[in-house]
């Protein structure tokens, strides 16, 4: 087992990993952007450092944060790229797609336990690592496995709890870039499948602005932009040895897709609409009024309006229309039960209110 | 005179010009992508040739337009890029902030009539040109000006000028390619706001070739610009941000005017020679904005304004979410606020039915 560490955070992997401090850049220069505190990185990749000031300025004005100053010096001695290429790997869509997309260029699938699994969560992800080996079987490729504490302190006493400077959203492309530079060893270009089109450009830790200028003289770092969801998904639609692995749910742990949360549903929408059968990797959850009682948010919402008009039957597709009404007015989601139903018509009236003495200058 | 042409389209200047065709390759691909036409775009530089299906993609999201098959080949390089360093300028606070920034590297100002102003106003262009020329001779750079007929003067452009602006800005960059080896794009808008645009961060790096380097600079929040301008008394008295007043220097009336004289007052500039008039809260109050310019807005709520004017900048920001139309003074325009907010509320009142 190898192992790296910047001062209590450390990445352990059975690949091999760097033997410097240059992986940690990442977590040091978001850490002072929040804080304010100068940032120290040490040496510094030559093409890294022409983007220094750029990532600064980005994760200053998303966090936001301060411009923080920047003291770092150039690497002077290179060294030789290796010749692998990776791809995050977590068992989605997106990375399903890009794994699909660049199946020829693509030596090694990257799994990370402590990202989005809790360390102390080992069953769950010993079921997810399963899975991975499997995909990794099929198509060829290798595993690899890292462990880390970065997102999550370790502790037996009580349930784990965030380490980090800032909103996950916001930290995770620097926590992508902080594991591929730790692997340098073992790949010159790595892939993170995003998550969005480039219709929809909201600030996110892993950005198709932001991803690149992460690369180095060592590893280039490649945000993998894709067509729409339902379009990535219509393309896994036909690789039948895709479907039954594909892991879409973080939200229910004991279950390997729970089929009830919002990001469940709207997959299993999207395969009903691409006329896939949802049984091979979903329970047979999916009802009209479950869709309707969906709780969108600004970010999923993008997700949902592909959805509508695509193909759907009449009462699915009347049940999407309701849940991004419901969304797009500022009211609870439709649920067909009566309290909730009262409560949807005090929302209303209570809008309808504020928009009758919206003239009136209350500054 | 030096000229360019392909098709109907044609680009004209005293400074050399590119002598190939590839300067209107970014006008061909947007087009291309609009109508959903294969693009023939002929030889091109290898490093633009990697970028071309991002960019592409991009424009087809955008536009949107059609995810188009592309046919090019990649040039043998045989020139070597020009040393010298450009900026596009139109006097505005992000060319001017731009241009303070990258004082001692910029070798040239570049001027474009035919992109905000029509080729047939050569009035209003006489004055700015004249302005901008001034602004050249005091920092000791070198003015280019272009001539093209590339928007007004076409019977249609294959999108918005929002959208188109960018690629028409790449073409003349690269028409110019004898002139320099770098380009700045000065940024409209800041990291915060990255909503779809012509000219973007994303965008306008991708149109970079081996000869010509495109950067989109300066995505600093406008405020921040304009504290660095404050610091150049000699950029600050030449500032022109509004072009509604032909005979005039800035109108003082208008969205961009009133937005940048505030911005200065929360700056402790209260009275400066390119904004002769003084502002009133009123003025301020009865601005009507939209989803573009709100966001520069955001940023004067601030406690360095006297608080007549902060309360009418929250009064207009205000009026703009809650989509009704701004204050006036006037009694039928009060009349139709109160309109627009009763039909606000039947629509909130109502929603709740399931019209689906």
């Amino acid at each position: 087992m190898y192992r790296v560490t910047d001062k209590d955070i450390g990445i352990e992997s059975d690949a091999p990993l760097v033997n410097s401090q240059e992986w940690a850049i990442p977590l040091r220069l978001v850490e002072s952007v929040v804080g304010g505190k100068p940032a120290n990185l040490g040496d510094v990749s030559p093409l890294l450092a022409r983007n220094l000031v750029t990532i600064r300025d980005i994760y200053a004005a998303w966090i936001p944060g301060h411009r923080c100053s920047l003291t770092f010096e150039i690497n002077s001695s290179v060294t030789a790229p290796a010749s692998g290429v990776s791809l995050f790997f977590s068992g989605g869509v997106d990375c399903f797609y890009s794994l699909v997309q660049h199946d020829d260029e693509i030596d090694n699938l990257i799994l990370i336990h402590g990202f989005d699994i809790p360390l102390a969560e080992t069953k769950t992800f010993e079921q997810i690592l399963e899975q991975a080996r499997e995909v990794a079987r099929l198509f060829k490729k290798r595993l690899i496995v890292v462990r880390t504490n970065l997102h999550w302190e370790e502790s037996r006493l009580y349930t784990e709890r965030p380490r980090i400077p800032c909103d996950w959203g916001m930290y995770f492309g620097a926590a992508l870039a902080a594991v591929a530079y730790a692997l340098a060893p073992n790949h010159r270009k790595i892939y993170i499948a995003s998550s969005t089109s480039y219709a929809d450009l909201h600030q996110d830790g892993s950005h198709q602005l932001l991803d690149p200028l992460w690369s180095t003289d060592a590893v280039q770092i490649v945000h993998d932009v894709g067509e729409k969801r339902i379009d990535k998904l219509r393309v896994l639609a036909q690789h039948p040895e895709v479907l039954p692995r594909l892991r879409v749910c973080w939200e229910n742990l004991d279950n390997y897709n729970c089929g009830l949360c919002e990001k469940c549903i709207r997959t299993m929408l999207g395969l009903r609409a691409l006329g896939v059968n949802n049984s091979i990797v979903f329970p047979d959850t999916l009802t009209p009024e479950l869709v309707s009682a969906q709780k969108l948010t600004d970010r999923c919402v993008v997700y949902w309006r592909e959805l509508l008009d695509f193909g759907l039957p009449a009462d699915f597709n009347a049940a999407v229309r309701s849940a991004i009404h419901s969304f797009e007015n500022g009211l609870p989601p439709s649920t067909g039960h009566f309290k909730r139903g009262v409560k949807r018509w005090l929302y209303a009236a209570r809008n309808a209110g504020r928009a009758l003495i919206a003239p009136l200058d209350r500054t | 005179m030096n000229l360019v042409s392909d098709g109907k389209i044609w680009l004209e200047s005293e400074a050399p010009l590119a002598n190939t065709t590839r300067w209107s390759l970014p006008l061909r691909l947007v087009r291309a992508v609009a109508k959903g036409e294969t693009a023939n775009l002929g030889n091109i530089s290898p490093l633009l040739a990697s970028n071309l299906k991002t960019i592409r993609d991009i424009y087809a999201a955008w536009i949107p337009g059609h995810t188009i098959p592309l046919n090019f080949e990649c040039s043998s390089m045989v020139d070597s890029p020009a040393s010298c360093v450009s900026l596009f300028f139109s006097g505005g606070v992000d060319s001017f902030y731009s241009l303070i920034k990258h004082r001692d590297e910029i070798d040239n100002l570049i001027l474009v009539h035919g992109f905000d102003i029509p080729l047939a106003d050569t009035k209003a262009f006489a004055l700015a040109e004249a302005q901008v020329r001034d602004v050249a001779s005091f920092f000791g750079k070198r003015l280019i000006v272009v001539r093209t007929n590339l928007h007004f003067e076409q019977p249609d452009i294959p999108c918005s000028w929002g959208m188109y602006h960018g690629a028409a800005l790449a073409a003349v960059a690269l028409a110019l390619a004898p002139n320099h080896g770098k380009v700045y794009i000065a940024s409209s808008y800041s990291y915060s706001d990255l909503h779809a645009w012509g000219s973007h961060p994303l965008l306008d790096p991708l149109w970079s070739t081996e000869f010509v380097q495109i950067v989109h600079d300066g995505c600093e929040t406008r405020i921040n610009k304009l504290r660095a301008l404050v610091k150049s008394p000699e950029a600050l008295s030449r500032l022109r941000v509004c072009w509604e007043n032909p005979d005039n220097y800035n109108c003082c009336l208008c969205e961009k005017c009133i937005r940048t004289m505030l911005a200065l007052r929360i700056l402790g500039v209260d009275r400066c020679t390119a904004f002769p008039r003084t502002i009133t809260p009123d003025l301020v109050r009865f601005q009507e904005l939209h989803h573009d310019s709100v966001l520069f807005w955001r940023e004067l709520r601030d406690p360095g304004l006297p608080p007549p004017l902060s309360a009418a900048v929250r009064s207009a920001i205000h009026s703009c979410e809650a989509g009704l139309p701004p204050h006036s003074g006037k009694f039928k325009r009060e009349v139709k606020r109160w309109l627009s907010a009763v039909r606000n509320a039947g629509s909130a009142l109502i929603s709740p039915i399931d019209r689906s």
